[in-house]
Parts: C-alpha cells; sequence; structure tokens
C-alpha cells in the first residue's frame, strides 16, 4: 500500500471528521429505514382499523392551560386594552367563564380536566388525604413503595426491582382515549400526571413529581446566623466561615445501598471574592461565578451511593448574602431531567429530549419555591426570577411540542400564573393584611404592585405567540386554540381554624395539657372527637369502622351529625369584618358521585372571597382562635366555595354551550377528533362551531 | 528544517529505545494509546468544548426526536435534516483543532513511519537506489558515481542511467545484513546514505534530499548542499505491513483505528467532548 503524504494527518483527521461522517451515513439510513417502513406502517395501522382523523372536525387542538387565571382581572386588563391577544381569540371565536370543580384546588381541577370525570370518580379531593388509621396527612395522589426484592453483599443492598410508584388517580385520560383511535397526543407539564402513564405521544409530568429526597420540595438555607424556627418548606444548615472560604455539603436522598449510611451528600466549597464574581462555588470538578442576587444555571449534581451506584439531581444556589453574615438559598434539588432517577415523562426518554434539546430545565411537580419566600428567605424578585425561568424553559417545550404534533392533540400547563397570584396578591389590595403597607411602616413601594398586570402582558404575549405558530401558522381553520384556566383567584386575608371551631362547638376535643406547637392532630381525644379537619378542603367525620378510633356510628348518626355541622356552619361570619366567611358547606354523599367518594372528605367548606382554610388546620395544628390575618407573603387563593372562582376559556371557535366546566374539555376533545365520549364520563361535548357546523 | 529533523529524529530514537523492548506490534498499540491520548489532550484545549458539547447534545435531541415523533413522517424527516445539519457543524467545530493538530502529528507519525512504513534490503536480493541529478546533463558519467562498501554488489551492468530526466539507478544486492554507507560522488562532490540490510524494525530513510515532502515525510537525514549537483538519492526498500488476525494491514490504518478507538476509552476520563 502507498503511503500518500495526505495519509499521515490520518489519526487526527479521522479523530475529527470520523464521528460527524458516521452520524451523517447513520442519518441517511435512518431516513431510508423511515421511508421504507412507513407504507408497511401505514398498513398495519389501517388494518387495526385505527384509522385517525376519519371523523375528525379538527387536525390540531392545542389546550394551552393558565392555571389560575382570573376572570375578573382578564376582563378588566382586557378592557383596558393591555391583554390584545386574548382579546383577539374571544372576538375570533369565544370567551367565557369556565366552571371549576369542588374544592377548586388544581390536583383536584385537572384531574376532571383529563379525566372528564367528577371527583368521586378520579379520586383526588386535595393535596392531602387522611389516613383513617392514623389520622396523618397522605400524598393523595401518589404512593411510592421501596423495592420488594433485594440482594445483601456485605453493607451494600441492591435493589432487583424498581421502587413501586403507585398513581391513586382514577380515570383514564382523555387522551388514551385518543390514542386508542390512533391520535398523537403531546402532554406538557399537565398536573396529576406522575407516575406517567403509557399513551401514543409523550407526556411530560408534573404536580406531585417529588424533588430528589422525595419531598414534594425542599430547600436548603445556608447560613453563618444560628438556626432559627423550623422553616416550612426547607431547612437551615448553619455554616462557618473560615476567612475567604464557606465549606458545606449538598444534602440528598438517603442512601439505600450502604448500610447506615444516612444521606447522601455531596461537599462544595465558596469563595468569597474569587475572580471578577462576588464569590466562585465549587462542586465536583466544577467551578460556578455566583453574584450577589443572581440564581446560578442548573447545576447538576452527583451524589454517590458507594459501588458505583450515582443519581443525579439538579439545583440552583442563589447567593443572598456576604456581609455581616453569608447566607446562601439552594433550590430543592429536581431530578435531573436527562437522567431521571425516577421516571418522569412517558415515554422515559421524552424528559431527556428536552433536556438534550433545551439543557437542564425543573421538574419538580411544584417547582416555584413559594415556601422560601413565606419564610422569607428569598425576596419577592428572587421568587419572581425564579417563575418567569421557569415559565421560559416551558415555553420551550411547549412550543417545541406544538412543532412536533402538527395533527393531534397538544396540551401544556403554564403554572407561573398560579404561582405569582398566590404570593403576589397582597400588592393587589391595599388593606390585605400580607400587603406589606400594613406590615412595615417604612414600606416604600417596589413596583410589584404592577406583579400581576405583567404576569397576565406575558401570557397574552404568550397567547400571542401561541396563535402565530397555530391559527396564523396553519391558517385553515382546522387548528383550534383554547386557553383555559381550572379555576379563578381570590384574596386570601383570613384563615379559618376549623379544629378550633369544632372545638368551640363540641365537635372536638383536646388532651389535657396539649401542647399547642403539636402537628397532625396529635392532641385530640379521639375518643370524645366527632369531627376533624385536615388539608385544604374540609372536614372528615370520626367514623366507627372506618377512622381507627371513630366514635360516630355510620348511618343515621352520621347523616344527622353532617347536616348539623352544614347548617351552623353555612354562613358563619368572621366577628371582625362582620362578613360572611363561609357560604356553603357541601355533604360528599351529594357533591360527588363513584366509586371513590369514600376517599373524600366528609364535608367540603365553601370559603367566601377573602378566606380559607387557616395555614394550621391544613397541617392538623389547633390554634387559640377561629380566625386569623393571614400574614404570609401566599395571600391570594383559589380553595374557596367554587361557584365564585371561575376559570376561563377562551377559544378560536364559537362556544354555544352557556355554561361550559372543566369536566366538559375532555369530552369535547373527544368529539372534536370524532372519537366516541365514553359512557362513565361524566362532561359533555361543548357545542362549538366549527366550519361553519356546531 | 533540518534541525526540526534531527530534533524529531532524536525524539523519535529515544522513544524507540523504550519501545524496542515490545514486539513492533505492541509498541504500535502502545503508541496508538498515547496517540490516542494526546490527541485528546490537543483537542480539549484547542477545541470550542461547550460549542461541540452543545451539538452533540442537539445530535442526540434530534434522533431522540426522530424516534419520539415517528407518526409524522414530516417531523422525522425534519429531525434528521437537523442531525445532518448539526453534523455539519460539528465538522466546522473540528476544523479548528484538526489543523492545530496535524501539525505535531506529522513529526510524529513521520517517526513512526520511518520504522514502520518499509522493511530493509533484503540480503541476497535486489534493491533499487535511484539518484537525481539537479542538471541532467550531468548525468554522464565522470568515473565510478557510486563507491559501494564492502558487502554490496551492484548488478553488472549498472548504472542505468536516463539521462533527459537526469536519474541514475543502480539495483544493488546485500551480501551482509547490517548499516551499509553508499558513496555517491559527481568530482569532488561527494553525498553519502546510509542504507539497511537485514530484518528487524529500525529507523530507515528512503530519501536524501528531494522535494519538501519527501524530506519531510520519509527521510532522517540531513539535507543535500545547495551546491551539490545531487538532487536527491531515493532507496527502494519494500513496503511493510503488519500481521494482524492473518491480514496484513499497513501500519498507518493500525495505528488511525486503534488511536480513535483509544481516544474514545479515555475519553470519560478527560472529560473531552469529540
Amino acid at each position: 500500500m502507498a503511503s500518500p503524504a495526505e495519509a499521515y494527518i490520518g489519526p487526527g483527521a479521522g479523530f475529527a471528521i470520523a464521528s460527524s461522517l458516521f452520524v451523517i451515513v447513520w442519518t441517511m439510513f435512518l431516513a431510508f429505514l423511515t421511508l421504507l417502513l412507513w407504507p408497511i406502517r401505514w398498513l398495519i395501522r389501517s388494518i387495526r382499523g385505527r384509522r385517525a382523523f376519519a371523523k375528525a372536525k379538527v387536525r390540531r387542538l392545542v389546550i394551552l392551560g393558565l392555571d389560575g387565571l382570573e376572570p375578573s382581572l382578564a376582563e378588566k386588563f382586557m378592557a383596558e386594552g393591555k391583554l390584545p391577544n386574548l382579546a383577539r381569540l374571544a372576538q375570533r371565536g369565544s370567551y367565557k367563564k369556565l366552571g371549576t370543580v369542588t374544592p377548586p384546588l388544581s390536583p383536584v381541577a385537572w384531574s376532571t380536566f383529563l379525566t372528564g370525570v367528577n371527583p368521586g370518580k378520579h379520586n383526588i379531593y386535595d393535596f392531602l388525604n387522611s389516613d383513617r388509621r392514623t389520622y396523618l396527612p397522605n400524598l393523595s395522589s401518589v404512593s411510592i413503595h421501596p423495592p420488594t426484592k433485594s440482594i445483601r453483599l456485605g453493607k451494600y443492598t441492591f435493589p432487583l426491582n424498581k421502587p413501586e410508584i403507585r398513581l391513586l388517580r382514577k380515570g383514564k385520560p382523555f387522551w388514551n382515549t385518543l390514542g386508542e383511535h390512533g391520535i398523537f397526543t403531546s402532554v406538557i407539564r399537565v398536573p396529576i400526571t406522575w407516575p406517567p402513564e403509557k399513551c401514543r405521544g409523550v407526556v411530560l409530568s408534573a404536580m406531585c413529581v417529588p424533588d430528589l429526597r422525595g419531598t414534594q420540595g425542599l430547600f436548603a438555607f445556608y447560613s453563618t446566623r444560628p438556626a432559627g424556627p423550623e422553616r416550612t418548606g426547607g431547612e437551615q444548615i448553619v455554616v462557618r466561615r473560615e476567612g475567604h472560604l464557606v465549606r458545606s455539603e449538598l444534602i440528598g436522598p438517603d442512601n439505600s445501598v450502604k448500610e447506615g449510611a444516612g444521606a447522601m451528600k455531596v461537599p462544595f466549597t465558596i469563595e468569597i471574592g474569587k475572580g471578577k464574581a462576588d464569590a466562585m462555588l465549587t462542586i465536583g470538578d466544577e467551578s460556578y461565578a455566583l453574584r450577589l442576587g443572581e440564581y446560578t444555571p442548573w447545576i447538576i449534581v452527583k451524589f454517590s451511593a458507594g459501588a458505583g451506584v450515582k443519581v443525579n439531581g439538579i439545583c440552583r444556589f442563589l447567593l443572598l448574602s456576604i456581609e455581616p453574615e453569608f447566607e446562601l438559598y439552594v433550590t430543592p434539588i429536581n431530578l435531573d431531567p436527562e437522567h431521571p432517577a425516577m421516571p418522569i415523562s412517558f415515554p422515559t426518554a421524552y424528559s431527556t429530549y428536552l433536556a438534550k434539546r433545551f439543557g437542564s430545565y425543573a421538574t419538580l411537580g411544584l417547582a416555584e419555591d413559594t415556601w422560601a419566600l413565606n419564610e422569607e428567605l428569598i425576596d419577592d424578585d428572587a421568587f419572581l426570577e425564579q417563575c418567569v425561568s421557569i415559565d421560559a424553559e416551558r415555553e420551550q417545550q411547549f412550543f417545541d411540542a406544538l412543532n412536533n404534533t402538527r395533527r393531534g392533540l397538544c396540551v401544556c400547563v403554564f403554572d407561573g400564573t398560579d404561582r405569582i397570584q398566590h404570593m403576589f396578591w397582597r400588592y393587589l389590595e391595599p388593606e390585605h393584611p400580607a400587603n406589606p403597607r400594613n406590615l412595615r411602616p417604612d414600606y416604600q413601594p417596589n413596583g410589584h404592585e404592577k406583579t400581576i398586570e405583567e404576569l397576565y402582558i406575558r401570557m397574552d404575549k404568550l397567547v400571542g405567540d401561541t396563535m402565530k405558530k397555530t391559527l396564523d401558522q396553519d391558517g385553515d381553520g382546522e387548528t383550534m386554540l383554547m386557553v383555559i384556566s381550572d379555576h379563578g383567584f381570590s384574596p386570601f386575608r383570613r384563615g379559618i381554624d376549623l379544629n378550633r371551631w369544632l372545638i368551640e362547638n363540641g365537635y372536638m376535643t383536646l388532651k389535657p395539657d396539649a401542647d399547642a406547637n403539636a402537628k397532625y392532630l396529635v392532641n385530640v381525644d379521639w375518643s370524645k372527637t366527632r369531627v376533624y379537619a385536615l388539608g385544604l378542603a374540609g372536614m372528615f367525620i370520626n367514623q366507627k369502622g372506618r377512622e381507627a378510633q371513630g366514635i360516630v356510628e355510620p348511618g343515621e348518626e352520621m347523616r344527622r351529625l353532617k347536616a348539623e355541622i352544614i347548617s351552623k356552619m353555612a354562613g358563619l361570619k368572621d366577628p371582625k369584618t362582620g362578613d360572611v366567611a363561609v357560604t356553603k358547606v357541601q355533604d360528599k354523599e351529594i357533591c360527588y358521585k363513584g366509586p371513590f367518594r369514600e376517599t373524600a372528605p366528609d364535608l367540603v367548606i365553601g370559603y367566601n372571597r377573602g378566606y380559607r382554610v387557616g395555614w394550621d388546620t391544613a397541617i392538623g395544628k389547633i390554634t387559640p382562635e377561629v380566625f386569623h390575618d393571614n400574614t404570609k407573603a401566599w395571600s391570594g387563593d383559589h380553595c374557596i366555595d367554587p361557584d365564585l372562582i371561575p376559570g376561563v376559556l377562551f377559544c378560536s371557535h364559537k362556544v354555544l354551550s352557556d355554561s361550559p366546566r372543566l369536566m366538559d374539555l375532555g369530552p369535547t376533545s373527544l368529539e372534536l377528533f370524532g372519537v366516541g365520549v365514553p359512557e362513565n364520563m361524566d362532561g359533555v361535548p361543548l357545542e362549538i362551531q366549527v366550519g361553519g357546523a356546531a | 528544517m533540518d534541525l526540526v529533523t534531527r530534533i524529531m529524529t532524536f525524539l523519535g530514537d529515544v522513544a524507540f529505545e523504550v519501545l524496542d523492548y515490545f514486539s513492533p506490534l505492541w509498541a504500535l498499540v502502545i503508541l496508538s494509546a498515547l496517540t490516542g491520548v494526546a490527541m485528546l489532550l490537543i483537542w480539549r484545549h484547542t477545541s470550542n468544548q461547550d460549542a461541540i458539547a452543545d451539538v452533540r447534545r442537539q445530535i442526540s435531541a434530534h434522533l431522540l426526536a426522530s424516534r419520539l415523533f415517528k407518526d409524522d413522517l414530516s417531523v422525522t424527516f425534519r429531525a434528521q435534516r437537523q442531525i445532518i445539519w448539526q453534523a455539519l457543524r460539528l465538522m466546522g467545530h473540528s476544523i479548528r483543532p484538526m489543523l492545530i493538530m496535524t501539525v505535531p502529528f506529522v513529526l510524529i507519525m513521520v517517526q513512526i513511519g520511518l520504522r514502520y512504513e518499509f522493511r530493509p534490503m533484503p540480503v541476497g536480493q535486489v534493491t533499487r537506489v535511484k539518484v537525481t541529478m539537479k542538471d541532467p546533463g550531468k548525468t554522464r558519467g565522470h568515473g565510478d558515481q557510486l563507491k559501494l562498501p564492502d558487502g554490496m554488489v551492484a548488478a553488472a551492468n549498472d548504472p542505468c542511467r536516463a539521462i533527459p530526466i537526469g536519474t541514475i539507478d543502480w539495483r544493488l544486492t546485500p551480501r551482509v545484513g547490517g548499516t551499509h554507507m553508499l558513496k555517491f560522488g559527481n568530482g569532488g562532490d561527494v553525498i553519502e546514505l546510509p542504507v539497511i540490510a537485514g530484518d528487524g524494525f529500525v529507523r530507515l530513510s528512503k530519501f536524501r534530499g528531494g522535494s519538501f515532502f519527501q524530506r519531510l515525510l520519509y527521510s532522517a537525514e540531513p539535507s543535500i548542499p545547495d551546491s551539490s549537483a545531487f538532487a536527491s538519492i531515493e532507496v527502494f526498500y519494500p513496503q511493510r505491513s503488519t500481521a494482524i488476525a492473518g491480514f496484513d494491514v499497513h501500519w498507518l490504518i493500525t495505528l488511525l483505528v486503534l488511536s480513535i478507538v483509544f481516544a474514545l476509552v479515555f475519553k470519560p476520563f478527560f472529560k473531552v467532548h469529540i
């Protein structure tokens, strides 16, 4: 063989070019294979009788969920000309209020949206459920059980099967029914879709996806200050500053591989004043510049369990202060979407695809860290920046899904609307107990009075961009766009301690010398308690045979008791304001129908606008007063009387039905694609004018 | 040029002092491993690692997209179009490090080539030696133009002169192995070239003088002085190949494949995106 001069650059050039050439050749091969297999796939589909779109009225249906978008604010801003795109959408098609669910909570509402059934059939009534055997709260939508089979090698235990993640939400998402008829679906971050279910399309899970530690989001706050009171939603870690160095550890999940190893940890070092930044963070082999008040990008952290087992997470750091005290906030450690420790999408590769395409992104169910702001560890600006950047990630994912779903269903929910309204509502109302004017005499307006308005304007731009990519681009009338919210929003000025009310009215008794700070109803004397409250939604009867220490006989006694409480509590007035605080109390037997009604709270409380269940009641803590001012940043809410808090429905086509409900959207989608509505669905298809016909 | 050749030859000789302890094939494997690692290090420091990592991620993403969205033919083809575009981007990002890498690697390859490209003159067999004169007119003989060393004989009717092109050919047969010094004379102008006969892996200079590339790639000898009438001397050593699993494989292919394999194996340890 001759040895031409050019051959001498062989290894270098080959090294550089070989992989690129391989990729090109492989792609050509795949393209050829795709073309070759397409007729076969088409034939198989035809033989199986999945003649997708044969009876469809639309080619593509896009549902953009803006969690908690409040109709009254949308109407006000539209009237002021601040939401031109939503106004254009309403003018082109329809704008209506959308009936929500009981209780109007996101997990309940979105479960109803995606199944088309009332909560009695999908089994989600709240974020938390009461475990009737222990009176302790449980996550309502999911239960996680460790692997059942493992092998032990010395100190190490290796699981032989995966942990069981069981979805407690019942009912079938309507996109699964569409999939059975050959219609492709992209579902991005619709709540209560974790663990992800198999479907024809792609699903990225949302609400209830845990963080790496298995919680619903636990931030970390590193400070040289002595540890303060217990933090809700996170923990403080006291650090010591040695000259310009601060050393500490990120705390990860428990090490289930090595016996007695405790939590896995990743050490990090912060060198203050290094380089051009305010500090330099070194974690693993990588260093990142830290600037006061600026988040780092998502940083991948690898926790080692030993024996080669590693778990990946992602988090962002925010340097809050250097002097006089060092303070650092770290977001909850999210599952790394590129290598998730648990599946967060269907197919599993979808979360990886998105991470590779656009970089790391928040995967935690409730990704925006409301607790860090509620606990006053981060300020309004830092929280807002978190929300905006998460929305930006979502927007990329949504537009990518739109690009990849030219026919079929595309659903995406943005949560920023909900979180920002929860946390910034206090700025809308000067009289709100949490308004900074009422808390700090030296308060100077900082622009956040406009944050909610700006949020609506930002969402309007999102709607405008979506219209460009769907209605304007397709231009054939065969794409339908719906912009919806699962409920509206209302102020949360006063909290009601339901358990104190129950005590005062003789339905609950505490043990003698009860600890005022105890949580989870541990002070309750169950032998003398007939009713208790836990979670956000309502009250439970301490029923004999159902609750571990139940005393109320099912049947007549139970019915009488419920009726008594309904009559006493409905119309309950706030002695401070004179306003009605509770507009109605509903018996679960009346408001829910279905096989899972038994799990529901026995009585569902409908609060008036301005009221909500008190913070302490939700976690089973009992306070001395029934009514409390809410001075927390979490100042807006929606867990009230559902009739007072409808959502919105904007549709690119004319909606002829008078009173659309959230539960009708699933059946409507099925009908738009020409798929029969299953009998068990409670919702009914809306009358919508498509191509001149309703 | 001579200085570079001298330095590289010296470094090559030192390296092969050590590598001579191994069989030629193992020496080539070791060289491939070292080449692979060197490529990685040069690549890491001369390429835009962030951009390459991003391109790689995009290629993976679009590969996944073509699988995830296979329901829609146009999405699949769009993803494949993107993959090809990203592969071209990757090639673009490869140009700079490749060019930088080429310089040291050509010099290293030359040193390996001097040992692996050719076999020494086989004892008892004819090997051709060609001299090219700068002025074809000087091709006509001035007595003996080649002084043969002991242990080397020329064919009876040699040399063969091609006057129009200024070349003189000898067919030489070494009788014994070892290094033989050939002396070419033209009047008082004498040029020497050591040639090696026998077996084994030794450094062989195919050329003395010649074009820039001939000197760069195939010679460890100093260049011919400008005042000399000789343009180049070329020894037609037989080509060498290495037997791997019963196949004769050229050393360059072995090195190319093995160095890439080693680079890929070591890549995670050096945290390099290629």
